[in-house]
């Protein structure tokens, strides 16, 4: 097939050479020109190009021109932004006056192909989406992830928390990978760059910034997103879940220097949070006790109301308020703190964001400089900050007619506090969420006395475990203390660089060598002082990772018209790339001096170790793309490229290749199509491609190592600390038959206008199958390793999108644009080969996982045992037995997805709106499972009554007319008590059975609103030299309607991983009001 | 261009067996002392689990899964390791190290075969079996013999290049493993009820104190802390104590079936255990603290064996005069921390004959037992409390369950039955056709206690 190629390249090269020897005898003249516009204003700055050759002009301030030709049969296009394009033939005469049109928003547009070269969506036999840069920066977010939500079908992008520049996960047409990540390859001015959430843990400890997120969203000119394999068979084993292709602005050559600034203030509140009880306090059946873990206690309205009753004979603590804390004897007051313990949490947040552009350019070179800063101030006080500087400059320059240079390079600064949460004993919720109501949790850190006189603690954590702070370990950390003295932060230089040289020796052949670098450090601390949960002796954490990626492409690009219905191109190119990567960091455990300086030296050699990690992967490839295109219907391109790469096992091949083709007809140009007045144009596209997954390094050979031996729920026993020191042999099984996964895909689709192209219709159906993927196939321990890393699985998603525009309104003041996108994506994983199940994420209760036979991320727990007919199977008691064996109960996946947008132009006022809503699927509310447990839950909060007697799960009887604490429930054998006994038994989060916790995740979401307005004033111009001033009021998930209480249900505990539907005291989610300014000078 | 970098620049791919011998001996420590002993001490009435999962625990709600990790650290960690190490040890002729892998091995699957019953192990960590068969309960008791009496040629032997400074336990005292060898083969002969066996080879096994298998602990580090205290201190404070647990209650000298009598007072030893009425002792002095070594094979428990098996076997006075050396090592306040061991404070005066008489203060009650039996009971409640925070205690019961007129009367935490075995765990069923089908469920006893 490869020979094939090669043979049919020469052929066409060879007629490329003669048609242009032919070419060059022509003579040439000078052809001089007006371009007005549908006003009849002159049009400055467009350009007219030779048809056919990189001869081109622009006009002048009066819309003028003049160009050399080489006869009157000669065709000139003239193109401007925001207007059709025109070809006109040179003619006879002189001069020739053009007329340009307003293209409407979705007709030929330009779109970026896998190359980073331009090409004309009507041409292309895939399905693409382009999000515009006004739709970028017009989003109300800080970050660019969540900027692109809803805007594309076949796109999901999903927030995992409120954290400021948090990961969020993104999808292209559903997870085609199993255990490798499934974000999609983001390649920014050409060259790939890193786009991950690093140091995510499946029980979402910390909730990381996505490095997608260091790209200031005004620096970016369109975003492209190629959704299938064909479109990106040219970047072989990176773009198995899509490409992102994202062109940064550059400035207009021949222009003045453009000046522009924004600045935008956004404030955030927390937008759902969970309902508590504050009728019973803390303790245990029915009794106060101070301490206790739960709040299982006494009815609070029974109190006497008096003040309570303190020991202050013994040990006791004073606040960091001053005041002194006595252990309480006898609970009388009836205060309670709900309230009080969230506002000590959370604020108003805020974020500035300020940016500004410089950009021109003279006919020969154009340059864009910006510079930027966001400094967000997330809902949580004190530790949950986030800051992005950056600074970027993008230059060009048309050295002479053959060769021309260009430059793209920012660095970016971001600094962010990140939060302890998720499953995790130092985390911010588990703290808060499980405070009894009658507990306040203000003087969190303070002196411990003994006794009263007597010598004291100083620092010591107070916590609703720990009243006086007697103890050491406060159990749970105080939430006060987690944002006031914890401290994890993360700090990134980054540095992205891109060069691009393109040599144009003749006008059909282009010499296109692109050398990108995306160089970044991350350096991320954590501090836990002495007494905090977790780490009661203090913990001190550094990591240094620096992580380079280095890309080169050397591009060969031909092209040629073989007669006047049948023309081709051909691109033939080498790719190298090299992931480097370092990791030098440690953990001292233990403070020797427990206020001391936040350094390792402060622990004794035995308690730090150290973490010390390289990567390195290089892969390189060949590649060629081809296409022709007959009569100007008929488009087919075919692409294939070579790769190898140093992950592939020493057994397995060293190479493979990619394949793709693509093929698309304007059925319209039929001649008698051509008369229907109502369809505008129509065009079917199909393709098919190949593209992989490469296997993650340095698992050909099983390991040894230092192991340390955990146990359960309990600590773990290092050999490190004995002897000599140990290396025994991993439990993963190293694999030399490793190679890439494999996905296929197959798409058709068409796109259609009608109605004078008002009315544009895309849809697409695809099929793709992943073979060879990979995943850590569960071993029978007794066989001697846990997991073998292999190719083992496959997995395949079926979909259907539809894009739909209308332009309901086009007057000369007034348009109205209404969008709609609408996705559908079914997954399923076909094989495990007998790997039994593959835990994704989520919790230790409930996990998602890969199931044989199961969409992936399947949710996975114990159920309680029913019977034959599905009924449950109960106790004597009439409560629900538990399955010992968990099985999969419910899939987080939606049925559907769809955005609906609406723009609405009159004169210079403006409305932009984006309505999201995903259909179906399961989440699982763990952190509401666990307030059942602890008795913090509303729902536990309600004193009963039953008219007969009922039984409570741990057998006891309550007499019929006895009040109790809890609910009534018929599991089907009659009435029966849920209340503590159940609760912290199977009806509670740690009783094992997740399936009562999972609610339907259908949500609505009104993602954003802009109002805007601009002034155009020549007196704003004369007096201040402001061109244009805009105000923007923008509203950003303003509401979410669903049919779960207290978070998101698109939150999720795994952060950006593929395990989903899993959400445990992950932090709130947010809505945001934005007042945006803009200047132009 | 990319060949040759996918060389592992992090980790090894290889280490000689004395470079093992520390992390399999460790392994095995985190099996013996972890969440296995803390789970079989909730359901032998040492321990109360009230918090989140010990909760469930405690009320014998768990399932498969539960056991997933315990069972892949002694898989696919400790057990396939000692099988490299024994190889390695081999291949360099160092037979004493091959014997003391021997060792731990045999401590390792016994405990797993008492709890577990039928297990994977003659296919067990094997490249050719990915599906390894269980092996029959008594089948593998009969291998641990055989490993064990291999062990102790091994370990006689003079081919050897020093380990002490790896060996944790004995740092290369081979005096200590023999004996150590012997004791547990007597265990595992008790554990089948092959008590003449057991009494033969317990004559063999520890005899002293200073010769006892200990897992070491140091306040160094955390990763060198007892994992009974890590756990009760430091990672799950308030999830498990002893409150009104029976064996609280039969040590404390006020609990409400003390134990104590004339000739016995248990106040040091309660103290050493719990140093209230509730809860379990984890400061620095206590039996789960921080730096105390936790008893893996022991002097007293090879005492506590030739008692019951002597009387078993050779009757009432045989068993008596065993009985009577292990109340006088008691009397000297053996494994309890001398800060307890005040002068008054404990006291295990010898029995007579007569004390197991009907009548005798041994053998109240409305039903009397025989002189024997009453013997035998008094034996295996010594042996229940010698055993607090150990696997043994649970083995114990479960041994013992058939005969209810001598064994201790641990009441039920809640239902109706009480824990006969470990869960099969669920990676396990899983992944491996050969794991028995059906599942035995938690009431179900191992073979050898059918």
């Amino acid at each position: 097939m490869k020979t094939a190629y090669h043979v049919k390249g020469f052929f066409m090269m060879s007629i490329l050479v003669l048609g242009i020897l032919i070419q060059s005898h022509a003579q040439s003249k000078t052809l001089k020109g007006l371009v007005v516009d549908e006003k009849n204003n002159p049009v400055q700055g467009a350009t007219v190009t030779l048809k056919g050759t990189r001869t081109s002009s622009q006009t002048d301030v009066t819309g003028s021109f003049s160009i050399q030709v080489p006869n009157e049969k000669a065709v000139i296009v003239v193109s401007f932004v925001g207007y059709e394009s025109l070809e006109i033939a040179a003619g006879n005469s002189g001069t020739i006056n053009i007329n340009l049109k307003p293209s409407s928003s979705s007709l030929d547009n330009v779109v970026v192909n896998a190359l980073g070269f331009e090409s004309r969506k009507d041409k292309i036999g895939y399905a693409t989406t382009r999000i515009s840069a006004e739709a970028i920066a017009n989003t109300g977010e800080a970050g660019l992830m969540q900027g692109m939500a809803g805007k594309s079908s076949g796109l999901r992008v999903s927030r995992s928390s409120g954290d400021p520049g948090g990961s969020s996960q993104i999808l292209i047409r559903g997870q085609s990978s199993i255990t490798r990540s499934t974000d999609p390859l983001i390649v920014l001015d050409g060259v790939p760059i890193s786009g991950d959430a690093r140091n995510e843990s499946a029980g979402g400890q910390i909730v990381q910034q996505s490095r997608l997120n260091d790209i200031n969203p005004d620096d970016i000119a369109n975003v492209q997103i190629l959704k299938g394999a064909s479109a990106a068979a040219l970047w072989g084993t990176k773009a198995a879940n899509g490409v992102i292709v994202i062109t940064t602005k550059k400035g207009n050559s021949g222009s003045k220097a453009n000046i522009s600034f924004k600045s935008t203030v956004s404030f955030d509140e927390v937008s759902a949070f969970y309902d508590l009880q504050s009728t019973y306090g803390q303790g245990n059946n029915g009794v106060w006790a101070l301490n206790a873990i739960r709040t299982w206690g006494d009815k609070i309205a029974s109190r006497s109301g008096a003040d309570d009753v303190l020991n202050t004979t013994g040990g006791f603590f004073v606040g960091n308020t001053g005041q002194p804390i006595y252990p309480i004897t006898t609970k009388n007051s009836r205060q309670t703190y709900n309230d009080k313990n969230y506002n000590d949490i959370f604020r108003m947040g805020s974020f500035l964001d300020n940016s500004l552009s410089i950009s021109g350019g003279d006919s020969k070179s154009n340059y864009f400089m910006s510079l930027s800063d966001l400094n967000q101030k997330g809902v949580v006080r004190n530790s949950s900050d986030y800051r992005r500087t950056s600074f970027r400059l993008n230059v060009g320059r048309e050295l002479n007619k053959w060769l021309s240079v260009s430059n793209k390079a920012a660095y970016i600064l971001t600094n962010s506090n990140r939060l302890q949460a998720g499953v995790n004993n130092a985390g911010l919720l588990i703290g808060l969420l499980r405070t009894p109501p009658d507990f306040d949790n203000g003087d969190y850190t303070g002196r411990s006395f003994a006794s009263p006189g007597g010598a004291f603690v100083n620092d010591r954590q107070r916590s609703y475990r720990n009243a006086i702070g007697g103890n050491a370990n406060p159990g749970f950390n105080n939430p006060l203390w987690v944002i006031n003295s914890l401290q994890n932060t993360s700090t990134v230089n980054r540095f992205i660089n891109s060069t691009e040289l393109n040599i144009k020796p003749t006008s059909w052949f282009t010499l296109t060598g692109r050398a990108g670098i995306d160089y970044f450090t991350d350096r991320q601390t954590n501090f836990f002082p002495f007494f905090s949960a977790n780490a009661i002796n203090g913990q001190y954490s550094r990591e240094e990772y620096t992580e380079s990626q280095f890309n080169i492409d050397v591009i060969g690009r031909a092209q040629h018209d073989f007669n006047s219905k049948l023309s081709g191109n051909i691109a033939i190119g080498y790719n190298y790339n090299s992931l480097n990567s370092s990791t030098l960091g440690g953990t001292a455990l233990d403070f020797i001096l427990p206020a001391g300086p936040q350094d390792f030296n402060n622990v004794t050699p035995a308690n730090f170790a150290v973490n010390d990690r390289f990567l390195n992967t290089k892969t390189n490839a060949g590649y060629t793309s081809m296409g022709l295109a007959w009569n100007d219907q008929l488009f087919l391109n075919v692409t294939g490229r070579l790769e190898a790469a140093s992950t592939f096992g020493q057994q397995a091949n060293q190479s493979f290749f990619y394949p793709s083709a693509d093929i698309a007809w304007q059925f319209t140009r039929l001649k008698v199509l051509e008369k229907l007045s109502w369809l505008s144009f129509g065009k079917i596209r199909a393709s098919f491609g190949i593209v992989g997954v490469q296997p993650l390094a340095y698992r050909t050979a099983t390991i040894y190592n230092t192991r340390t031996w955990s146990d359960g729920f309990g600590g773990a026993l290092d050999p490190a600390q004995y002897g000599t020191g140990s290396f025994v042999q991993d439990n993963d099984k190293g694999n030399p038959f490793l190679q890439p996964e494999r996905k296929q895909e197959f798409e058709v689709g068409a796109d259609l206008r009608f109605l004078d192209n008002r009315l544009t219709f895309g849809f697409t159906v695809y099929q793709n199958e992943t073979r060879d993927a990979l995943i850590s196939v569960t071993q029978s321990p007794a066989s001697g390793f846990n997991t073998l890393y292999s190719n083992a699985g496959s997995i395949e998603n079926k979909g259907l999108e539809f894009d739909l525009g209308y332009n309901v309104l086009r007057k000369k003041d007034l348009t109205l644009d209404v969008n709609l996108n609408w996705t559908r994506n079914r997954n399923l994983v076909t094989n495990l080969n007998g790997a039994g199940s593959i835990n994704l994420g989520g919790t230790a209760g409930v996990s998602s996982r890969a199931v044989e036979g199961y969409p992936l991320g399947i949710l996975f727990s114990n159920t309680f045992q029913r019977d034959a007919a599905g009924k449950m199977v109960l106790d004597a008691n009439g409560f629900p037995t538990v399955d010992p064996t968990a099985g999969p109960i419910g899939d987080p996946n939606p049925n559907w997805r769809a955005g609906f947008g609406i723009n609405l132009k009159y004169k210079q006022f403006y409305v932009n709106a984006l309505l999201e809503h995903s259909q179906g699927g399961k989440v699982i509310d763990g952190t509401e499972g666990v307030l059942l447990d602890y008795g913090t839950s509303a729902a536990t909060g309600f004193e009963r009554i039953s008219d007969e007697p009922l039984r409570r799960f741990n057998g006891q009887t309550i007499a019929a007319g006895t009040p109790f604490r809890g609910n009534i429930h018929n599991f089907g054998g009659g009435n029966v008590a849920l209340d503590q006994s159940w609760y912290t038994g199977p009806g509670g989060w740690f009783g094992n059975v997740g399936e009562q916790f999972m609610h339907d995740a259908t949500w609505t979401r009104f993602r954003e609103i802009n109002i805007g307005y601009n002034i155009n004033s020549s007196f704003l111009k004369r007096k201040l030299g402001v061109s244009t001033i805009g105000f923007e009021l923008s509203g950003r998930n303003l509401f979410v309607i669903s049919g779960v209480n207290g978070f998101d249900p698109d939150a999720n505990n795994s952060g950006s991983s593929s395990g989903r539907g899993v959400v445990y005291f992950v932090n709130p989610p947010t809505r945001s009001y934005l007042f945006t300014v803009r200047l132009n000078f | 261009m990319v060949e040759g970098i996918n060389d592992n620049p992090n980790n090894p791919t290889d280490a000689d067996a004395s470079t093992m011998l520390t992390s399999v001996l460790i392994g095995n420590v985190s099996i013996q002392e972890g969440e296995m002993a803390r789970i079989a001490g909730m359901w032998s009435g040492y321990f109360r689990g009230f918090t989140q999962q010990y909760q469930s625990y405690h009320q014998y709600q768990v399932v498969a899964r539960n056991y997933d990790a315990a069972w892949q650290n002694i898989y696919s960690g400790v057990y396939k390791n000692i099988k490299i190490l024994k190889q390695k040890a081999t291949d360099i002729n160092n037979r004493r190290m091959l014997g003391v892998a021997q060792v731990a091995e045999a401590n390792l699957m016994g405990t797993v075969t008492a709890l577990w019953g039928d297990i994977p192990y003659s296919q067990a960590a094997d490249e050719q079996n990915t599906r390894p068969a269980f092996d029959g309960q008594q089948a593998v008791y009969a291998y641990i013999q055989t490993l064990l009496d291999s062990a102790i040629v091994n370990l006689n032997s003079t081919s050897f290049v020093s380990f002490a400074a790896q060996d944790i336990h004995f740092a290369g005292n081979m005096m200590r493993w023999i004996q150590t060898a012997n004791t547990l083969k007597a265990r595992y002969f008790l554990q089948v009820r092959n008590y003449g066996a057991a009494l033969a080879a317990a004559q063999n096994g520890i005899n002293a104190q200073a010769n006892n298998f200990m897992a070491p602990h140091f306040a160094t580090n955390r990763g060198a802390f007892n994992l009974y205290f890590q756990f009760l201190s430091l990672d799950r404070p308030n999830w498990m104590d002893a409150t009104g647990m029976y064996g609280i209650n039969l040590v404390n000298p006020a609990g409400n079936r003390s134990r104590g009598n004339t000739k016995t007072n248990e106040r040091a030893r309660w103290s050493f255990f719990f140093n209230s009425a509730t809860n379990l002792n984890f400061t620095v002095n206590g039996f789960f603290g921080q730096s105390t070594f936790f008893p893996l094979a022991t002097f007293s428990e090879n005492l506590l064996i030739l008692a019951e098996a002597d009387a078993r076997i050779n009757g009432f006075a045989a068993g008596l005069t065993r009985l009577n050396t292990y109340r006088a090592y008691m009397n000297t306040g053996a494994y309890i921390n001398t800060l307890y061991l005040t002068a008054g404070n404990f006291r295990y005066d010898p029995y007579v004959a007569g004390d197991f008489d009907a009548g005798g203060m041994e053998n109240l009650g409305t039903a009397p037992l025989s002189n024997v039996r009453a013997l035998l009971r008094e034996i295996i409640e010594e042996r229940y409390v010698n055993f607090i925070g150990q696997i043994e205690g649970f083995n114990d019961l479960r041994r013992v369950f058939k005969e209810p007129d001598i064994r201790v009367p641990v009441p039920l935490n809640f239902g109706a039955q009480f824990p006969q075995r470990f869960l099969y765990p669920q990676v396990e069923i899983d992944v491996n056709p050969s794991t028995p089908n059906p599942t035995p469920i938690l009431f179900d006893p191992t073979p050898v206690n059918r």
